[in-house]
């Protein structure tokens, strides 16, 4: 668990840079990874981050000092994510079928190949369609619940379920390219 | 443990605490972006502020300064000639001719107007078709010899605009015309004339000397115009001072017609204005952006004047907004879907859908994955209430601004049935406002301008994030005092 001390909360709600250079070296890194679940590439992560920590301080007044800092961090960049997603890649994502095998035969040199599994795993993860990848993030690594997933996006629970299948099979399908047994 | 257990659990561990390394220089660039100083919305209007600031200033001074033309002019010297002229002064001479002086009998006095007039003027007082004619100085070779030369002048300055005054009236309608009718001027002057006259003649009781025939000659630059003047009562050769009053009132240039009167208090006031307005909004949100454009409204008001220079005003007025809702939530499922009953109103026709049936690992599903977004547009349709209080500035001759601050009860309808799924109903809202005006008077009536600065105490939506708004405008109003 993330722990940030109130009074530096007390201090960045007010707005002060110092509190607010703290709260960017304690968690920057911690969301930094999660941007990069939710994107395609470190280069888009980046932005994610950037704008995740401009909305961070522009939300300041909203934090609830009494509470845990990091899942509003958290949330606040997973919906920056989303909106990236939906800004930058609408018009690649398309469906089923814009499950990218191009970059499937491409994306693993021999170079990723002797890269760590996180990596293997983070890319195997980008390449999933958004819908997939959303609802599999949530679910697999941030531990949400269909329902709490369907409320977070809009979506039915029944549709979080089936996203989450089809990227699981998916992710099989990369997985087992990479000789990374899943 | 099943595949689909054993993927969660590889990449729960992989991800669920990792921290990746942060790029050095995105920190520095997240500092600019949030504590670099931009330019505020004052700054990028300060130069449209400064202009308006000093068109309103130079205004002001110019109706300050501009001076009061009827005001009697207390260095006025006065000679055997009365001048008065149009652009300076206006001259009325009283001589006599060789004969009266020679035969001392009685004769009708002779009166010369010389008129030296401005460019325009000539125009309007040329009596022949030629500036240059001279033939008219020639009828007066009676005057010009005549023995007195001006014994009284009086110089009383008006400003051009003084042609405005009904003396000129006449004149001004017959510009550019060969001759010109000075029946009118000729009565007024006469009249005028005969009045400073019969003063004299009281104040001298010198009746029966020389009379003259009567005559007036304008001069008016290189030409001269004699138009014959009924016979007038003889008069003696010199003005008392007592008679230059009358002629001094009589030549006030000041044009109360059209002048308005200072309004005394209990006055009603109906008015109508139009004009245009767009708000600028703050809105704390991370999945939607807020677009208003340039709208417009028309309103119409009654005001009491309980003071000389404070109303109290109410009103009906009608806004018609047009604010864009950009909601940025990703949708995953299809439009198509049952499920999905979120913004039933508007949905972005561009988003392409595929629609796919698959055989889920639990399920059968109906989905898609497009990450549609969806545009949420709202028109308010605003009926406002203002309660207002107006105070004048200053009021210079026909001049006034005003200042109207107070607060508008509206009630305003969306045509959307909801917004960021929060559903949207016809209620009421708040609005503090200061509507800052230039007024010209015209009798009864009131014309100007007027700027608006509005700020919503309450908004008319229902918005899950906060939204803080300010609306600025500017238009057009009338007004009739009843």
């Amino acid at each position: 668990m993330r722990e940030f001390p109130r009074q530096k909360i007390e201090d960045f709600r007010l707005g002060k840079k110092a509190a607010f250079d703290e709260l960017y070296a304690a968690f920057a890194p911690w969301l930094y990874g999660i941007c990069m679940r939710y994107t395609r590439c470190d280069s888009d992560a980046r932005d994610v981050l950037q704008e995740t920590f401009i909305k961070i301080f522009q939300a300041k007044k909203t934090v609830n000092p009494e509470k845990d800092i990091a899942p509003w961090l958290k949330t606040i960049a997973i919906r920056v994510a989303l909106n990236y997603s939906r800004d930058q890649y609408k018009y690649i994502a398309q469906g089923d079928e814009d499950f990218r095998d191009d970059l499937l035969d491409s994306a693993y040199d021999l170079d990723d190949y002797y890269e760590s599994k996180r990596t293997i795993l983070l890319k195997a993860l980008q390449q999933l369609p958004e819908g997939y990848r959303m609802v599999f993030s949530l679910y697999a690594v941030d531990n949400l619940s269909h329902k709490e997933i369907a409320e977070f996006l809009g979506i039915s629970e029944g549709t979080s379920k089936s996203q989450y299948a089809k990227a699981k099979m998916k992710l099989k399908q990369l997985l087992e390219i990479n000789k990374i047994p899943a | 443990m099943k595949k689909g257990d054993k993927i969660e659990k590889l990449f729960n561990e992989a991800f669920s605490n990792w921290e990746a390394d942060v790029p050095n220089d995105l920190k520095s660039s997240i500092d600019d972006e949030l504590f670099l100083e931009k330019p505020g919305v004052l700054s990028r209007f300060k130069y449209a502020l400064i202009g308006a600031l000093l068109l309103i200033i130079s205004g002001i001074i110019y109706v300050v300064k501009t001076p009061d033309s009827t005001l009697y002019q207390p260095n006025q010297t006065f000679q055997s000639n009365q001048s008065i002229s149009s652009d300076s002064e206006i001259v009325l001479s009283n001589k006599k001719t060789n004969s009266q002086t020679a035969s001392k009998k009685q004769k009708p006095i002779l009166d010369t107007f010389e008129i030296d007039n401005n460019q325009e003027q000539k125009d309007s007082f040329d009596v022949t078709s030629s500036p240059n004619n001279k033939s008219n100085r020639v009828k007066n070779n009676r005057v010009k010899t005549s023995p007195f030369k001006a014994q009284i002048i009086q110089s009383a300055s008006f400003p051009q605009k003084s042609l405005d005054s009904p003396i000129f009236d006449s004149a001004i309608q017959a510009k550019n015309k060969d001759k010109i009718d000075f029946e009118g001027h000729q009565e007024f002057y006469a009249n005028k004339i005969k009045m400073m006259l019969d003063s004299n003649e009281a104040a001298t009781n010198q009746r029966g000397k020389a009379a003259k025939n009567d005559q007036k000659t304008f001069t008016n630059g290189n030409s001269e115009g004699q138009v014959a003047l009924h016979p007038l009562i003889t008069k003696d050769s010199i003005i008392q001072d007592s008679t230059l009053k009358i002629v001094e009132k009589s030549l006030s240039t000041k044009n109360t017609h059209i002048f308005s009167e200072e309004i005394a208090p209990n006055a009603f006031y109906l008015g109508m204005h139009v004009g245009t307005f767009t708000g600028r909004n703050n809105i704390q949100t991370t999945n939607g952006t807020l677009d208003e454009k340039r709208n417009y409204a028309i309103g119409f008001d009654a005001s009491y004047q309980f003071k000389n220079n404070q109303m109290v005003s109410t009103g009906l007025f009608y806004q018609h907004r047009k604010e864009n809702f950009i909601n940025h939530i990703i949708h995953l499922d299809s439009v198509y879907s049952h499920t999905d009953t979120l913004f039933q109103t508007i949905v972005n026709p561009n988003t392409n859908d595929t629609i796919t049936i698959i055989s889920g690992v639990q399920d059968v599903y109906v989905y898609d994955t497009t990450s549609s977004n969806f545009s949420a547009a709202a028109t308010i349709r605003i009926a406002l209430v203002p309660i207002a209080y107006d105070w004048r500035f200053f009021k210079v001759q026909n001049h006034q601004f005003w200042v109207q601050s107070g607060l508008s009860l509206g009630l305003y309808q969306s045509n959307i049935a909801s917004l960021s799924s929060t559903e949207q109903r016809t209620r009421f809202a708040m609005q503090a406002f200061l509507r800052p005006s230039y007024i010209y008077n015209l009798g009864r009536w009131r014309a100007g301008i007027f700027g608006n600065i509005a700020y919503d105490l309450l908004l008319p939506q229902t918005w899950m994030n906060s939204r803080q708004r300010w609306q600025t405008g500017f238009g057009f109003q009338i007004q009739y005092r009843l």
